[in-house]
């Protein structure tokens, strides 16, 4: 058994909207024993979510149907929580406000996703304050 | 009084040149000449003394006349008849002084039909002269009068300006394009037909310009804007070329709307950009079903037939969107697609009772692969496999402000079903996919008669 990886017993949220994609992220993160919140599919119940629960980190997928992540994005940032997108866009798609802001490159291999997830995510909380 | 009109041409010089006395063939110029000549010998002999032995003054006007109608080859043998005529008194060879009249006579009546040609002759050539011009100004007008309509029926906008940049011609495409009647654009500057910030940059180009050969094309890439009359810019990109006049230079632009074509091509971006979201959407549902699959089945057999089996299932949840231009589904073709592998008879083992509700897309291939699940298990274990029957009903119910739908699937097989043993991936989906996708609630029983399925989540606002 490896060591344990430091999302263990964290808890993250995880908005995507394609079922079996929330599916199987949830999957991964649980094996780790990561605490998933969500997953949320659409933007409403994401922005409810990051205002209110607690959270250590967030994983958000960028387009959700018509609308995009980016208000859930901008309250996570007020309330300091560190979090990764996970986008079919690479960083080209992003908006210009988070150009530079982690991301996890979809499709992902789902050995791996763990140990980015946990990467993308170390890399966010060691981003200054805005 | 016709006659007399016909008369005054005849005897008119246009009337004589075109020969319509009848002076056109050989015998008629013949006979013409003998009567004239004859005429005048005649009158001379009647003079009796006064005629006397002086000239031939009598026979000058039948010399005059045959040369006026019948040419001057005519008026030259009429000279020689006239001679001839005026020598039959004399039995007698002619005294010294008569043939001294005589030829004073040859050389009077030879002048009188060269001075006769020549006026018929200028005359013609004159004439001539006007009728071409007159041929050549019909051509010209009609040249131009084609060249308006060309102009007129070009799909393009064209405008030509003088050295000035006063607008001295546009077409109907102009008008059109640029919302001003053509008398309002006559006259005007062209800088009326661009946004203002453009006045300085074209000034500078047009300098550039006149000074140049050939067609030259602007707005290629560099962003151009005309100005319509409500003020509304507009893209366009134009052709600008020189007509060359005797000092009078005018330039022609041809302007060509781009709004259509920028449009397209940001909807072709928008597509791609979004063919792109799907396809990987499309591969990282793919990559997450076999992930799923492969840990629910024993086995390599297993693991390829439920993998194909959801692959399936999600191809034909694609199939139904593709149908609508993946505007969304209704819950109907949805089902349908789903159990339609498994309508071999006669009746469809099924029936699809509900209204018509339509599925955003995302939410369509949800509800699908779930369904696709009890499709795929019905077909193995339960109504499906038994010669039974599905019933799918559904409807909208109020739940506070929401509209939510509530889908019943019912399976009578006829011979009751065990129940599986362990929960597996397929109800996980299900219950997940009703969870997640479509924030709702699955309620899955495994009954005596087959699977009883009961799905029921919210409608978003253009669904209900």
């Amino acid at each position: 058994m490896s060591a344990p990886s430091p999302l263990a017993g964290r808890r993250i949220l995880v908005v995507e909207d394609e079922a079996l994609l929330a599916m199987m992220i949830e999957d991964l993160l649980s094996e780790i024993g990561c605490i998933v919140v969500g997953p949320a599919s659409h933007l409403a119940a994401a922005e409810a979510i990051a205002a209110e629960a607690e959270l250590d980190g967030a994983l958000l997928d960028v387009n959700l149907g018509a609308a995009q992540v980016y208000p859930v994005a901008d309250c996570l940032r007020r309330r300091g929580v560190p979090f990764a997108f996970v986008t079919g866009y690479g960083r080209h798609g992003l908006d210009a406000a988070y150009a530079s802001h982690p991301t996890i490159q979809k499709p992902f291999k789902p050995s791996s996703f763990p140990r980015e997830a946990a990467r993308a995510l170390a890399e966010a909380a060691a981003l200054p304050p805005p | 009084m016709r006659w007399i009109g016909r008369l005054r041409f005849l005897l008119s010089l246009d009337g004589l040149l075109d020969g319509r006395l009848g002076a056109a063939s050989l015998p008629a110029r013949s006979a013409i000449t003998l009567a004239a000549v004859a005429l005048g010998a005649a009158v001379r002999s009647g003079l009796g003394p006064w005629g006397g032995d002086g000239p031939y003054v009598a026979l000058l006007p039948a010399v005059l006349f045959v040369t006026l109608v019948c040419g001057t080859a005519p008026g030259l043998v009429s000279v020689l008849l006239a001679i001839a005529a005026a020598w039959l008194p004399w039995t007698t060879a002619p005294s010294a002084a008569d043939m001294g009249g005589i030829l004073l006579f040859a050389m009077v009546a030879v002048m009188e039909v060269a001075a006769i040609s020549a006026l018929l002759a200028a005359y013609a050539g004159s004439r001539s002269a006007l009728l071409r011009e007159g041929e050549l100004n019909a051509r010209l007008s009609r040249s131009e009068a084609r060249f308006r309509d060309v102009v007129e029926a070009a799909p393009d906008a064209m405008i030509i300006v003088d050295r000035r940049e006063r607008i001295v011609l546009v077409n109907a495409e102009a008008e059109r394009l640029f919302g001003h009647p053509r008398t309002m654009l006559l006259g005007q500057p062209l800088d009326r037909l661009m946004p203002e910030r453009f006045h300085a940059v074209h000034a500078g180009r047009v300098t550039d310009f006149r000074g140049e050969r050939g067609p030259r094309r602007m707005g290629d890439g560099a962003d151009l804007f005309g100005l319509r009359h409500d003020g509304v810019e507009f893209p366009i990109e134009t052709n600008v070329s020189v007509l060359r006049g005797d000092g009078d230079d005018l330039v022609c632009s041809v302007v060509r709307d781009l709004t259509s074509r920028r449009e397209s091509q940001e909807r072709q971006t928008l597509l791609i950009r979004e063919l792109n979201h799907r396809v990987k959407n499309t591969l990282a549902s793919v990559q997450s079903i076999a992930h799923h699959t492969f840990k629910s089945t024993g086995d390599p057999l297993a693991f390829s037939e439920a993998l194909e089996a959801r692959l399936i299932a999600l191809s034909q949840s694609h199939d139904v969107l593709t149908r609508n231009d993946w505007a969304g589904a209704t819950v109907r073709d949805i089902v349908a697609e789903q159990l339609s592998p498994y309508d071999h008879g006669p009746e469809p083992p099924f029936t699809l009772v509900g209204p018509t509700v339509v599925l955003g897309p995302n939410r369509a291939v949800t509800l699908g692969m779930a369904l696709g699940e009890l499709a795929t298990n019905a077909a193995k274990f339960g109504a499906l496999a038994a010669n039974g029957t599905v019933d799918v009903s559904w409807e909208r119910r109020r739940e506070g402000a929401e509209t939510w739908l509530r889908l019943r699937w019912t399976e009578h097989t006829g011979a009751p079903v065990a129940a599986p043993t362990r929960r597996g991936f397929g109800t996980r989906l299900i219950e997940r996919s009703l969870a997640a996708g479509l924030r709702g609630a699955a309620h899955l029983e495994f009954g005596a008669e087959g699977v009883t399925c009961v799905f029921d989540f919210p409608l978003l606002p253009g669904e209900a």
